[in-house]
């Protein structure tokens, strides 16, 4: 569905817009009309549209987002290249990430109300309120030069990776991800833990904790049993609200650590008014996100006794 | 002829050289002898920085410096040009895959004889049919290739015999033999000859390229890293250095860090700012080179190629606006002390400078007094008027270029200062090039490349050029254009100089544009690099020759020959 | 966007179908406590309890009225090239305190006017948001069935879009937007957090006794719906509207960042820095101040969302 409304979007948008749909390299007048029909016929962009719709909707489903005039490839390989890329940049954050923000928000919860709950607070408001691309900025700027322990971007050494040993490769691999990795689950964990502390103050505040507590329940184990179990069902809510943002983060990071995948391709895309491959990157980012609140309703399931009884399913 | 390489993982690897490559001819000047390498040994890696990906390698469509940069390399012209950079005549080219050229008695036809030796990377040897295959290309006007209109005075090439090629001219003119051998890298027709032209900018080809340059494509990791190896069995010797690895990076920031952290050896432009840096780290070195490019405030002075312009029409009023502009402070603004104010459409490096030319005062209260005259006078908000039009224009700029945005705010300042409202308007830079060929603006801030030729100035200044060139300003003057005729058709080189300075006067007279800077460029470079020549109009033309001495290389210079695993 | 999380707790769960009622996150939780807490003076009251929330508002209030009275503050005019030559890429001084551009423009000045262009683009762009998405919720919460089941579903697809991508996804169609576009793009790709919202608020409503009997005393749905339902939203909107200012303020910077968002010589706090970007290291000053700028100003809007919420709800 999503995925449907998000194609057909993109279809509109794209004849809508001003100019070639085929995007650069049509846009050259030197361009005889011999080339540019040859062109045309090739893409079938002489149809008329509602013929056009369909070839686009089952090509899209293919996976076939047509061909990139900038990078003289089909956009399905760029993709197939970038986007592992992003999910090994983007898996790594997002663990880091909701590891970290889960701990900072039990840490707060536990400590509810004294300075160490205060200060975390602040932090990660602080945290939430920089700029992606600054704090990049800021990390690669003291990690990678005026303390240079990490490369300063990029997946490998681009000169030595591919003479490495196995072992070597892999810790060429592990260094080049550090900074971007970290920098980006800083900026997630930050939203994390803010709303994880709410979720779980919320959850304190229910009655049954009361209970558990009058009935001599220590606290520590009041909070990691009965809150935190209860307080699942917010991070896998989270989960799936976290990625459209998370996503877009990544373009940042990618962008300042030269990280080739998804979102440096998005960006440069767009420089390069490199049409097929920008609506390409939308909608393969909608997927992600797509796919990332399937998996988090499916979880909700899982998690949520009353909706198994209930007999729910998770929503398509 | 064995050598042992350590590669990065502490084996040895025995790797053999290619024994043919002592049976090498030793008649190339500027390429290092097989064999012959002046005591140095061979070897090294050289990372260059780019601020951009490179794009298919498919050399007509080459418009980018990192992808002719590349190309450059891996394949070979029929001659190149030397480093004196004349381009009149023959004088001064060095073979490359012609061993030598004859000229018929009437000068209308070129016979060019390749070197036997000239293989392709895939081991084809070059032959002539390939050359005539490359004009083919070339020449083809429905490609949108930028050299087609250069080429346009070639009538055609024919192939005697497999190792002689004959270029038919229409005339006869000075630059007869630059246009045959520049402008073409000559391209594998077996590889080649059965793709449609069409589709030929988008060919695997590109994605790989075979060629039969002193270094031979090895891989290309996109939007991360390209590697050349160099190719051992050359017919012109084997490259000094072993790698070129271009390193590319998302923005031109992350790409001089790449220099800072060690990561690159080399980048070619250092903005003013980051000399200071390149100071501060004893490993690096600046490096100045000569850049045949000028900058300029370019005037449109019809409408879509129509109508006279209602502001640029008026001659007067565009030689106010040049006055008004303070260009020694603006170039000093932009390039600190590394530009200079050109006098006209040339580059100071052209073999037709004119040192005597004249530009246009720098006299903001003459502008303002032509400016009253013509009846725009400033109103209460000091903008000035005429008939209730305020006297008021856009720039268009690419905002991809920091230098021009930055010169658009000083035009903007400085013009506002007598009376002119001037709006930038950031244009990406391909959507610019469409309004500029379809005359759709008021005025851009420019820059052009200018090849080592004279007649660059036709390309971009005269009538014909509104249609075939990059004249997108529509400036005509039949006077300018009889005096670049007569220069470019003359043989006596002091006629030919008297008409180039009366083509200069009456185009700065005119002030179809302002011309604002040169740029002389410094490249960064680690110190242990020891470069060869950097030629004006490509500094990369010997880099093949570049070397890094044995005692100073690291580990990155002792990978060897191998190449990478896929 | 920019911020990994787009304001967590004014985000509803997602609706799983066959549940028995609604899972709502602790946001919802929040607003339906303070609608029912009800007058504003209480809120104020709870609000003025917070340090941290007043604190920000104060900051918030100076931020807006040096930004307003930029001209009268204002060393210089953001755009007034002092001397080409001698004042370019000045370090900060006395005379330049946050030191001068390469175009030799004074930093403090264009940081002042750049924060008057980054506010009210946030604001109006959010205003833009807040009015579109209460439209749309409310249609859909109080016409309900299969209108809803459609609305919402278009909600959901446009929520799964990364923001950047979509707004990448525009510029590159349309090229460099102006500042109207760009509020308008901004504005009409910010509303699907507030109509959900809006939507849930306006379901829970339509059955109380007070909308029944507006209705059975005749009252037309549109009046209904305007005169009577509406206001009791307003605040969970406006708090949302406010935390949705700061995550626009970073949007913006993270835009003009990567050459998209508000065009030079314009400056905005985002392109101040854009102007720096290449050269961290050489002209930190460029890159530091407005940075500092937007981080202040996004703490304190966020600092006082929180505290706007909380105040709301009595219970944390």
């Amino acid at each position: 569905m999503v995925v449907a409304v998000v194609t057909t979007a993109t279809f509109i948008l794209i004849h809508l817009a001003p100019g070639d749909p085929m995007g650069g390299g049509l846009d050259d007048p030197r361009i005889s009309e011999a080339v540019r029909t040859h062109w045309r016929a090739a893409y079938g962009l002489d149809q008329p549209l509602p013929v056009q719709f369909l070839r686009y909707l089952t090509n899209a489903a293919r996976g076939e987002f047509g061909y990139s005039f900038a990078y003289n490839e089909s956009v399905r390989s760029l993709l197939a290249r970038a986007l592992p890329r992003t999910l090994l940049l983007a898996g790594t954050a997002l663990v880091l990430s909701f590891a970290a923000g889960i701990a900072i928000a039990l840490v707060q919860v536990a400590r509810h109300g004294t300075a160490t709950d205060r200060a975390l607070g602040v932090a990660s408001l602080a945290v939430y309120s920089l700029p992606d691309f600054w704090l990049a900025q800021v990390a690669l700027l003291t990690f990678a030069y005026l303390v240079p322990l990490f490369p300063a971007g990029g997946m490998v050494d681009p000169v030595m990776h591919p003479y490495m040993g196995n072992m070597a490769a892999l810790w060429d691999r592990v260094r080049h991800l550090v900074l971007p990795a970290l920098t980006l689950a800083t900026l997630t964990a930050a939203g994390i833990a803010r709303f994880q502390r709410a979720a779980l103050l919320d959850v304190a505040a229910d009655d049954y904790l009361r209970t558990a507590r009058a009935k001599g329940v220590p606290e520590r184990s009041v909070l990691m049993r009965h809150a935190l179990r209860n307080a699942a069902l917010p991070v896998i809510t989270l989960f799936g609200l976290a990625l459209p943002g998370f996503l877009g983060g990544t373009v940042f990071i990618e962008k300042v650590f030269s990280w080739p995948g998804m979102g440096s391709l998005a960006v440069d895309a767009v420089a390069a008014r490199d049409y097929p491959v920008v609506i390409a990157c939308a909608v393969v980012g909608s997927m992600m996100v797509a796919g990332g609140s399937f998996i988090a309703d499916v979880l909700y399931v899982v998690a949520d006794p009353r909706l198994r009884r209930a007999g729910g399913g998770g929503r398509p | 002829m064995r050598q042992i390489i350590v590669t990065s993982t502490g084996r040895l690897t025995l790797v053999a050289a290619a024994l043919c490559s002592l049976a090498c001819r030793p008649d190339d000047r500027s390429g290092g002898r097989p064999g012959d390498t002046g005591g140095k040994t061979p070897g090294g890696t050289v990372v260059i920085s780019m601020g951009a990906d490179a794009e298919p390698l498919i050399p007509p469509y080459a418009a980018q410096v990192q992808t002719k940069l590349i190309v450059d390399q891996l394949f070979d012209r029929l001659a190149e040009l030397g480093d004196s950079l004349n381009t009149v005549g023959d004088h001064g080219f060095v073979p490359r895959v012609a061993q030598r050229w004859d000229w018929s008695r009437d000068s209308l036809s070129i016979t060019f004889y390749l070197d036997p030796r000239a293989r392709w990377h895939d081991g084809v040897p070059v032959r002539s049919n390939d050359v005539r295959f490359t004009y083919r290309i070339y020449s083809d006007t429905a490609a949108g290739i930028d050299a087609t209109t250069q080429i346009a005075q070639i009538d055609s090439v024919t192939s005697p015999d497999s190792l002689t090629a004959v270029f038919w001219f229409k005339r006869r003119y000075p630059e007869q033999f630059f246009d045959a051998t520049y402008q073409m890298l000559i391209l594998p027709e077996h590889l080649l000859g059965a793709i449609k032209l069409a589709d030929l900018r988008t060919s695997a080809f590109g994605r790989h390229p075979v060629g039969d340059g002193r270094f031979r494509f090895s891989s290309w990791s996109p939007g991360a890293s390209l590697t050349m190896i160099a190719d051992t069995g050359n017919y012109r010797g084997r490259a000094m250095l072993d790698r070129i690895v271009m390193a590319f990076s998302p923005t031109p920031g992350a790409a001089i860090t790449k220099l800072f952290t060690g990561d690159a050896d080399f980048i070619e432009i250092l903005h003013p700012e980051e000399m200071a840096e390149v100071r501060r780290h004893p490993e690096l070195v600046m490096l100045p080179y000569a850049d045949p490019t000028y900058g300029f405030l370019w005037f449109n002075l019809r409408q879509g190629g129509k109508r006279p312009h209602p502001l640029f029409g008026n001659r007067p009023l565009r030689r106010a606006l040049a006055m008004a502009l303070d260009r020694v402070s603006m170039a000093r603004n932009v390039f600190d002390t590394l530009a200079i104010v050109p006098r006209g459409p040339f580059p100071s490096s052209s073999p037709v400078a004119d040192t005597t030319a004249s530009s246009l005062p720098y006299d903001t209260v003459a502008a303002a007094r032509i400016l009253d005259s013509l009846g725009w006078h400033r109103g209460a908000d000091g903008v000035r008027r005429k008939n209730g039009q305020p006297l008021a224009f856009a720039i268009s700029v690419p905002p991809s270029s920091k230098s021009r945005t930055q010169m658009a705010v000083l035009v903007q300042d400085q013009l506002a200062r007598i009376g002119v409202r001037v709006t930038i308007d950031p244009v990406e830079l391909r959507t610019l090039v469409t309004r500029l060929q379809k005359g759709d603006f008021d005025a851009a801030l420019w820059a052009w490349k200018t090849d080592a030729s004279m007649s660059d100035l036709r390309q971009m200044w005269t009538t014909p050029a509104e249609r075939l060139g990059t004249n997108w300003g529509s400036y005509e003057n039949p006077v300018f254009d009889a005096a670049v005729d007569s220069a470019l058709t003359s043989n006596d080189p002091a006629r030919m100089h008297a008409y180039f300075h009366r083509a200069y006067t009456t185009i700065t007279d005119d002030a179809p544009a302002v011309w604002l800077y040169q740029p002389r460029q410094v490249a960064g470079i680690q110190r242990r690099i020891h470069t060869a020549y950097l030629r004006a109009d490509s500094w990369w033309a010997h880099l093949a020759d570049w070397y890094v001495p044995a005692s100073e290389r690291i580990p990155r210079d002792r990978i060897g020959l191998v190449d990478a695993a896929p | 966007m920019t911020s990994p999380l787009t304001s967590p707790n004014l985000t509803p769960a997602p609706r799983v179908s066959g549940a028995p009622g609604r899972i709502t996150g602790a946001g919802e939780l929040a607003i339906v406590g303070w609608l029912e807490a009800g007058p504003w003076r209480a809120i104020w009251r709870r609000f003025q309890r917070n340090r941290g929330a007043m604190a920000g508002l104060v900051v918030i209030i100076a931020i807006a009225a040096v930004s307003i009275a930029a001209p009268l503050v204002a060393p210089y005019s953001p755009n007034a090239i002092l001397d080409m030559v001698a004042l370019k890429s000045q370090p900060p001084s006395l005379a330049h305190p946050f030191g001068t551009d390469p175009a030799s423009r004074d930093v403090l000045s264009r940081v002042l006017f750049g924060g008057r262009v980054s506010l009210a683009l946030a604001v109006l762009a959010m205003l833009t948001a807040a009015t579109v998405g209460t439209m749309y919720g409310a249609v859909a919460g109080y016409v309900g069935g299969t209108a809803d089941d459609v609305l919402m579903r278009v909600t959901d697809a446009c929520l799964s879009i990364p923001r950047i991508l979509l707004l990448l996804t525009v510029c590159a169609l349309w090229g460099r937007p102006s500042l109207s576009a760009l509020v308008l793009v901004l504005g009409l790709t910010s509303w699907f957090g507030v109509s959900r919202l809006v939507r849930a608020e306006i379901m829970a409503m339509r059955t109380r006794e007070w909308v029944v009997a507006a209705r059975a005393l005749g009252a037309t749905d549109a009046r209904v719906l305007l005169r009577h339902m509406l206001p009791n939203i307003a605040s969970p909107v406006i708090v949302a509207t406010a935390l949705g200012i700061g995550n626009v303020v970073l949007l913006e910077a993270g835009l003009s960042y990567l050459g998209v968002g508000v065009q030079p010589p314009l400056a905005s706090w985002g392109n101040i820095m854009q102007d720096g970007a290449d050269q961290v290291r050489g002209l930190w000053w460029l890159s530091v101040f407005p940075g500092l700028a937007i981080v202040t100003a996004v703490i304190a809007i966020n600092a006082v969302g929180d505290g706007l919420r909380e105040a709301a709800d009595p219970r944390q």
